[in-house]
């Protein structure tokens, strides 16, 4: 129970970090949904890195590394710390600068004004708010899940969830995107210390890592999960499209307009690899060595790896440390619900409702709107329990998805002669591709093959064109997010170069003549 | 991906720039910026290239520091010089006049950039 205690008095400190927020700021609408575009270099860094690291990456790394091995670094992590920098030195800034001049503070309505057109934000904003509803879910049942675990089962899975619930959606209500973004910058430098200070007592517990890797390296089953055989060259390659997604999330297109200033970017972009590093490395070894410690686990079982290293290997208060530091990234559903309110209520509210929405309006819209979707969230987190996997695959499939509507912000940012029946198209070749291929993993479930074992044809009469992997679906062995990044560009140049290119006056406002 | 970013942030107003008809003195600054461009370029793609390191694939050791395969130590160490490659980037390949107000409040100027 200690450690769930630690985690009680966790969530009151981050409760007060989020809500203290609330009383630096003024009161009007750019201030509630982007911080006041004030946000410095440090606090920009630990922010931005913080919304990324959600539960999914945290947990969801160590316990993928416990079936596939440490290539499981490579694959998600070294890979994000190249080209997330690189979408927000280039991507990121722009937007940034897109926003100042313009008043923009979401993706949609940039779109909408870049190309003069209602429909084409609101098929991307329904496209984008579908996909991010799965994560407020897995955020709620991450949470009620962990306090389980962490309590040894004393604090039920509704209770836990509940809370989570409650503690986000005050400091969401009150703070605002100020309270959100220092709440993140506090989580990050606690995951930061306390991550190391934790791998240091799980290594001097188990007496050396060197020697649990010698031990595996001698044990057949367990020497693959120290060199990356459980991975192809081709998944490796078509993996490294994935981070692309991160600038296409509302949480972080619309973080990147909370900075003060464009040099805010120049330590997130220096510092976002390193910080990568010293997060990813920890989990994925300590997910390979869990091999090694509780051998057996299924996929899906092995997803709390991380946790019971801990709580095995480290005193009761380190682990609710931990814990709560893993709560944390749990909690990176904080930025995600300040996102959706941010984009129903300037996308739907705002668009529509005109100048007649005043500024108190339009923040009591924000608050109305983060409060319904906790409610719902935590509501369809209770009810459809059992249904976690499905909910685990949705943001496995919006990974994609966002990764594959990057180039039509890149288009939008760079690309003068694009269109918006340009992106029309991209956006419905992503929804379509992303449908398809998720229909494509269920319907192949059953001929799925076990970790080590070669992958299967889906259909006989294709040969390999559509292969069944552990993990899913590939197309000629690559990754289908390779395809929809490919699919969506070539549709973003075709159908705009084949309709009217954008007027003067849009060029000439949102490109130096 | 890395060299169609490149090349749309490096070279935005390349259908403006006619080399062949602009002054001379304004020669050698086109050619270095392309120079330049084709340099960073370069370096991004193959640090990308690097990222794929089929060579590690069924290795484990040398164990670095004793205990982290050779696959994960590289990967490790990818990450940081990710970090290099960056600080270059950011000093050479920085995007120019994006901020409304650099002009008026003093662009690099690092007290302008302290949080409030």
């Amino acid at each position: 129970m200690i450690p769930a205690i630690v985690v009680f008095i966790y969530l009151a400190v981050i409760l007060y970090v989020g809500i203290f927020a609330f009383r630096r700021g003024n009161n009007t609408s750019e201030d509630f949904f982007l911080a006041g575009r004030s946000l410095g270099p440090w606090v920009f860094l630990l922010t931005v890195f913080g919304t990324n690291m959600t539960a999914f990456a945290i947990l969801g790394s160590s316990g993928l590394a416990y079936q596939r091995g440490i290539g499981v670094y490579g694959l998600m992590a070294s890979s994000s710390g190249l080209v997330i920098p690189l979408c927000l030195l280039f991507i990121g800034t722009k937007l940034w600068s897109v926003g100042k001049k313009h008043g923009h503070m979401t993706q949609v309505q940039f779109f909408r004004d870049r190309w003069e057109c209602n429909s084409i934000g609101t098929v991307i904003f329904v496209l984008t708010a579908l996909m991010m509803i799965p994560y407020i879910v897995i955020g709620i049942m991450g949470g009620g899940q962990t306090l389980e675990t962490i309590s040894g089962g004393l604090v039920p899975y509704w209770f836990g969830g509940g809370l989570v619930a409650l503690v986000v959606m005050s400091y969401v209500f009150f703070g605002g995107m100020r309270g959100v973004a220092w709440v993140n910058a506090f989580q990050t430098t606690m995951f930061l210390l306390f991550g190391g200070i934790a791998f240091f007592f799980i290594a001097k517990n188990l007496g050396g890592f060197d020697k649990i890797v010698a031990e595996m390296m001698a044990n057949p089953t367990q020497a693959p999960l120290l060199t990356r055989q459980r991975i192809s060259p081709e998944e490796f390659l078509s993996y490294t499209f994935i981070p692309l997604s991160a600038i296409m999330f509302p949480h972080m297109a619309i973080m990147c307009m909370t900075a003060k200033s464009v040099l805010s970017f120049k330590k997130t972009v220096v510092w976002y690899p390193i910080c990568i590093m010293l997060i990813w490395l920890p989990s994925v070894f300590l997910g390979v060595i869990a091999a090694h410690q509780f051998p057996g686990l299924r996929m899906g079982e092995s997803d709390d790896v991380l946790l019971r290293m801990l709580s095995d290997n480290t005193n009761v208060i380190l682990a609710g440390v931990l814990g709560a530091a893993i709560m944390a990234c749990v909690m990176a559903t904080d930025s995600q619900i300040m996102a959706l309110s941010t984009m129903f209520t300037t996308d739907v509210v705002s668009h529509y409702g005109g100048e007649k929405v005043s500024e108190q309006r339009r923040i009591w819209a924000g608050r109305a709107f983060a409060v319904l979707f906790t409610v719902v969230g935590y509501a369809v987190a209770m009810i459809v329990q059992d249904l976690k996997s499905i909910f685990d695959l949705a943001i496995r499939f919006g990974f994609s998805g966002f990764a594959a509507l990057a180039p039509i912000m890149l288009a939008a940012l760079y690309w003068k002669r694009s269109t918006k029946w340009g992106a029309l198209a991209a956006t419905l070749w992503v929804a379509a591709g992303t449908t398809t291929m998720w229909w494509l993993h269920e319907h192949s479930v059953l001929i799925a093959p076990k970790p080590g074992q070669a992958p299967v044809p889906v259909f006989e009469s294709l040969g390999n064109l559509f292969l069944r992997t552990p993990s899913g679906v590939t197309i000629h062995g690559y990754m289908p997010v390779m395809f929809l990044c490919l699919g969506s560009v070539a549709f973003m140049v075709a159908f705009s170069l084949l309709t009217r290119p954008p007027r003067r006056e849009i060029i000439d406002k949102y490109f130096d003549s | 991906m890395a060299t169609t970013l490149f090349w749309l942030a490096f070279v935005p107003k390349a259908d403006s720039v006619d080399f062949l008809n602009s002054p001379l003195e304004t020669q050698p600054r086109i050619l270095y910026a392309l120079m330049k461009a084709v340099a960073l370029t370069t370096l991004t793609v193959a640090f990308y290239i690097l990222h794929q390191d089929v060579w590690n694939w069924r290795d484990t050791t040398p164990l670095v520091f004793g205990f982290l395969p050779i696959g994960l130590a590289y990967h490790a160490g990818y990450s940081l010089c990710a970090a290099g490659v960056m600080a270059v980037l950011v000093k050479y390949a920085w995007p120019k006049g994006l901020d409304p107000d650099e002009c008026h409040e003093g662009h690099g100027n690092p007290q302008n950039d302290k949080q409030p």
